[in-house]
């Protein structure tokens, strides 16, 4: 189910105005369905990752699994993955992969997409959100 | 118009459209979220061959690629998408009208209203707050929630935005319209 705000001003006679130029923005906070229930946050060292930590089958991602099998083939879907730095300093890497596990070296980029976030530099908000729209996929994988 | 109609029956016509509308927007949803049955005589139409198959060659029907699923080209298959396909189309086709409905309600319900006056309509698929206030009162106003939805106007020179070229003061009266609108819109990848 998708959601469209809008928010349009009409003069004394019920025609509409536009509004142009402006120079500065309308806020327009668009809700979340009440209805989903957010999982708490966990905490995770993710800076003490590397090739050879067993611990993570090798692999110098952190991997998170998400299973977004809908209830009907036809309904759009879209998984937000949610993320805190507890320090600025340090930039993330974010790779994801559909129905696979991701697997990014120098020699081998086996991903669907991939961002690099830097906290610090931004505002002292830290809070990163990575949103995927998909169709029909059944599983993403998230490093 | 406005001398001969009054606030209350305006708002109470408006009001039975727009629960109308959002109960037609509801009815074209539900079978493509999965969540009700189509009517017997939408499939059968649905599946009834177009009586311009022989001339158009843009027909739906001479792409099975569009309803089948992956190599599956069941008749089941086939006929089952070949009417979420029309229902599709008549959903974004509803969902236009719909727009225009509501556009005109709003603009009907500009026309009767007082300034200070605040109307808000709740329903399954539609939720709006309509407004009338003076120009002066636009800069650094939250405008009334719908839904949930919340939309805060930075300080401007409103006059001069909405009205440009014209004769404004800070009482002339202006309306406005927030809209939340639940539906499912639907891309063809």
């Amino acid at each position: 189910m998708s959601r469209s705000v809008s928010l349009g001003f009409l003069d004394s006679t019920g025609a509409s105005r536009t509004l142009t130029n402006l120079q500065q923005l309308i806020e327009i906070i668009i809700p979340r369905d009440p209805s989903l229930t957010l999982p708490a946050m966990t905490f995770q060292n993710v800076s003490g990752q590397n090739t050879s930590s067993s611990g993570n089958n090798n692999r110098q991602f952190s991997l998170f699994y998400v299973n977004v099998t809908g209830p009907s083939a036809l309904i759009t879907l879209s998984a937000s993955f949610e993320f805190k730095s507890n320090n600025p300093a340090l930039g993330f890497a974010v790779i994801y992969r559909f129905d696979a596990i991701p697997i990014l070296n120098s020699s081998m980029n086996m991903t669907d997409g991939g961002r690099v976030f830097c906290p610090a530099g931004k505002s002292n908000k830290y809070l990163i959100i990575l949103i995927l729209f998909f169709f029909f996929s059944l599983v993403v994988y998230f490093s | 118009m406005v001398d001969t109609v009054s606030y209350e029956d305006a708002q109470m016509a408006v009001s039975s459209i727009a629960q109308l509308a959002s109960n037609v927007l509801v009815s074209v949803n539900t079978p493509m979220l999965g969540r009700g049955n189509v009517l017997n005589l939408d499939y059968d139409r649905a599946n009834q061959l177009p009586a311009d198959y022989d001339t158009d060659i843009e027909s739906v029907w001479s792409n099975p690629n569009l309803f089948a699923d992956g190599d599956d080209f069941s008749w089941e298959t086939i006929q089952n998408n070949r009417n979420l396909y029309y229902q599709q189309q008549s959903s974004n086709q509803v969902l236009g009208q719909i727009d225009d409905t509501i556009s005109k309600s709003v603009n009907v319900l500009t026309y009767h209203m007082n300034v200070g006056q605040t109307n808000t309509i709740t329903t399954g698929s539609i939720s709006m707050i309509t407004q009338k206030q003076t120009i002066s009162n636009l800069s650094s106003y939250t405008v009334p929630q719908a839904a949930g939805a919340k939309i805060n106007l930075p300080t401007l020179p409103y006059c001069d935005l909405l009205f440009p070229n014209e004769t404004c003061s800070d009482t002339s009266p202006i309306t406005m319209n927030v809209r939340i609108v639940f539906f499912f819109f639907y891309i063809r990848l």
